[in-house]
């Protein structure tokens, strides 16, 4: 049993009847998924139909925070939230920091399951076991930030914490993110699910605090973390101070920094134009999540017309190359401009980026046109037209209405020949690494349960050089399957279900980083996991979202890469003349389900399924 | 002898101030003959971070490719050079 870090409760919200209950949280569940990105893929599976249609009633968005939210252990401020993707089809896990998911804790719960749909435009005042069910008429088409003021002002409380969507979210737009005060949950759309129940808004109060099981081991877990982190080589002495930027200068260094929708990769050298040091002269001051002692999030300020005075939390490496690299723009002002805009509409600015560079090379290849665009000369590099195109999707105006639902679908409205320029995975649009220089990412995107995600399967040993579990080539192709797994593992292990941030994998915890899981579990919550149980939960929690993800209908076929990354070689640069052939990507695919213990289709066995007390979810395959 | 260019980026240039160097060495030089010749040219300040860590288990303080490999896979600071080579020289980075 567990007697600390959790609150016990999960509170579902049924929106359809305007009413709410509190259950308890099993041990079981605590135990084999320990919170977040667990809880949510566990509680979806469980009740939502995996055909069922995202943006119908029958889906529910589920937000879980993690056992170390909300105590004093550091950088696990944390949740996940979770509901079928209306971008790809499959499970949507996305997570965000900042201080809503210590308040959902503060709350009393550790998670929350919203269901139904609102009759009416509605938003959620939720404080010490109390919902009120709100109208959100006022704040229709307000952006983020607005719509947080509003609901604080109505509420007499400037320390409510809040989460919400944009005008884009209300127009169901499958990029639409779900903005927690300037933190996000960015991609697969969940914004578009919460817009498809009415709901605009959640608002937190609560003043409950954090038990901890065993003070002692609590103590010396936390102690021999803080202590990884301070003797981390970069942690505080760079990347506190540039965030994440200084991976545009890594990722050009090797070659991988995607360049005009994946045109020109290695050609061009953005590191000097929107690097870390070209950011960094916008820098205006830096912020944290809650119990973060680092603060790697950099407050930027633009400086030149016509974007002077416009302020924004990052840019981040992803937006650095979705409105820098890949739409071939290098202004930095024009980056914050757009990074800015997006979290006001309420769209994610990976995809949102990426889909602007698709539309960009379909209008230098003549496929688009200035009749098309409204006026706008759509060619890559320009940052008035991207900036423009932003603010377009954010309000389905023109393109901008053909484009925000993402590549996939805009390749299926425009045709053409379109599709072959439409870069994502499973829907989802490609982040910001080249992986035709980097295989094992290359493969997470393909295998994520979530699209084309980074996050899901971050390949450490190729993008970072780290010898955890052992040092790769990143230009190999064998040896990649089983490496994959265990990134995969590792990050939802160690990062998505305790909520952890994973900037800690990467800087501090690497070398020790399930027995760090496994001791804080010990101390904050009682539950007396071994760190290969740790391990073990990330393996199970990837089957069970492969399980509701091969019940929605995807197959091996969706594993799949952009056509142009299996036969365009990299054309210059430090990766030259690597890309990843269909027969490299099968290799590497047999490779990855034999080390899952899947079949050859890609499908999770019984045998595997037992073993790791799932067998419910083989019954629900109807497996033999 | 040998040309090979060195490219360093982040902490290693701004000491460097230069992104870009090209060093001759003797056949058969290995990359521990570059860093020692870096270390040379610029001093302590740049030679502090060449030092290898006591333990090997913990972060790696530096990262060295070779035409795009890292060097724990070819024959770490022993491996042996090529003209022409491409090798890269950072500090640790993180985060995406």
């Amino acid at each position: 049993m567990y007697s600390g870090g959790y609150t016990g409760k999960i509170l579902r919200v049924d929106l359809s009847n305007r009413t709410f209950t509190e259950e308890s949280l099993p041990v079981e569940t605590a135990c084999d998924f320990i919170g977040g990105a667990g809880f949510t893929v566990k509680y979806l599976f469980d009740e939502v139909p995996a055909d069922c249609d995202p943006l119908g009633p029958e889906n529910k968005l589920i937000y879980a925070a993690g056992p170390f939210t909300g105590t004093r252990i550091p950088c696990a401020s944390r949740m996940a939230i979770n509901a079928k993707s209306p971008l790809t089809g499959a499970m949507g896990v996305g997570l965000s920091g900042g201080h809503f998911p210590v308040e959902l804790k503060r709350a009393g719960y550790d998670a929350l399951i919203i269901e139904g749909v609102a009759e009416k435009p509605t938003y959620l005042w939720i404080k010490n076991g109390k919902v009120s069910f709100r109208s959100a008429d006022d704040l229709q088409g307000l952006t983020s930030t607005d719509c947080q003021q509003v609901i604080k002002d109505e509420l007499r409380d400037q320390n409510v914490r809040i989460s919400c969507i944009g005008p884009a979210g209300e127009k169901l737009s499958r990029l639409a993110c779900i903005v927690n005060e300037r933190r996000v949950v960015g991609r697969r759309g969940l914004g578009a699910v919460m817009g498809s129940k009415n709901l605009k808004a959640i608002a937190l109060r609560g003043d409950q605090q954090m038990t901890i099981a065993d003070e002692e081991k609590f103590k010396a877990a936390r102690k021999r973390m803080l202590d990884a982190m301070k003797k981390s080589p970069v942690l505080y002495s760079q990347f506190a101070h540039e965030g994440t930027s200084g991976n545009v200068d890594n990722c050009t260094a090797l070659g991988i920094f995607p360049s005009r929708n994946w045109t020109t990769t290695g050609m061009e050298d953005y590191a000097e134009k929107i690097g870390a040091e070209a950011i960094a002269t916008r820098g205006v001051g830096r912020t944290a999540c809650a119990e973060c002692p680092v603060a790697c999030s950099q407050m930027r300020l633009a400086q030149t017309p016509p974007y002077t005075g416009i302020m924004t939390e990052g840019p981040e490496y992803e937006t650095l190359y979705s409105f820098g690299g890949v739409t071939g723009v290098v202004s930095p002002d024009a980056i914050i401009a757009a990074d800015r805009a997006a979290d006001e509409y309420g769209i994610d600015t990976m995809s949102a980026g990426v889909t602007i560079a698709f539309a960009m090379e379909l209008f230098e290849r003549g496929i688009l046109t200035v009749e098309d665009t409204g006026g706008l000369d759509l060619s890559f590099g320009n940052h008035e037209s991207m900036v423009q195109m932003v603010r377009m999707m954010g309000e389905r105006e023109g393109l901008g209405d053909v484009l925000a639902d993402g590549v996939r679908i805009a390749a299926q409205r425009i045709g053409r020949g379109s599709e072959k320029y439409a870069l994502h995975v499973k829907g989802l649009e490609l982040p910001a690494y080249d992986v035709r220089g980097a295989k094992a990412h290359g493969l997470g995107y393909a295998t994520s349960y979530t699209g084309a995600d980074h996050n899901k399967g971050y390949a450490i040993q190729e993008i970072f050089g780290l010898p955890f579990p052992y040092p790769v080539d990143r230009f190999a192709v064998e040896g990649k399957g089983a490496l994959t797994m265990w990134n995969q593992d590792a990050r939802t292990a160690v990062g998505d279900c305790p909520t952890m941030c994973i900037f800690m994998l990467d800087t501090s915890v690497a070398p020790f980083l399930f027995e760090n899981t496994a001791g804080l579990l010990a101390g904050a919550t009682g539950l007396e996991l071994s760190p290969d149980d740790v391990q073990r939960v990330g393996e199970r929690v990837n089957n069970l979202a492969r399980a509701f993800n091969t019940l929605a209908g995807l197959t091996r076929a969706d594993d799949d890469l952009p056509e142009r990354l299996k036969t365009e070689p990299i054309p210059a640069g430090p990766a030259k003349g690597h890309c990843i052939p269909q027969k490299d990507l099968d290799l590497m695919l047999d490779e990855y389900y034999e080390a899952r213990g899947w079949t050859p289709d890609g499908v999770p066995t019984r045998a595997k399924l037992e073993e790791l007390r799932l067998g419910y979810a083989a019954d629900k395959l109807g497996l033999a | 002898m040998i040309t090979v260019r060195v490219r360093t980026i982040g902490l290693l240039k701004s000491l460097i101030r230069q992104g870009e160097l090209d060093f001759e060495l003797p056949e058969d030089s290995t990359v521990q003959d570059v860093l020692d010749a870096m270390a040379q040219t610029y001093g302590p300040q740049v030679a502090v971070h060449f030092v290898e860590a006591e333990d090997r288990s913990a972060h790696p303080p530096l990262r060295v490719t070779v035409n795009g490999r890292d060097i724990a896979v070819l024959g770490d600071r022993q491996t042996v050079l090529s003209d022409g080579d491409d090798i890269l020289v950072l500090t640790p980075i993180a985060g995406g």
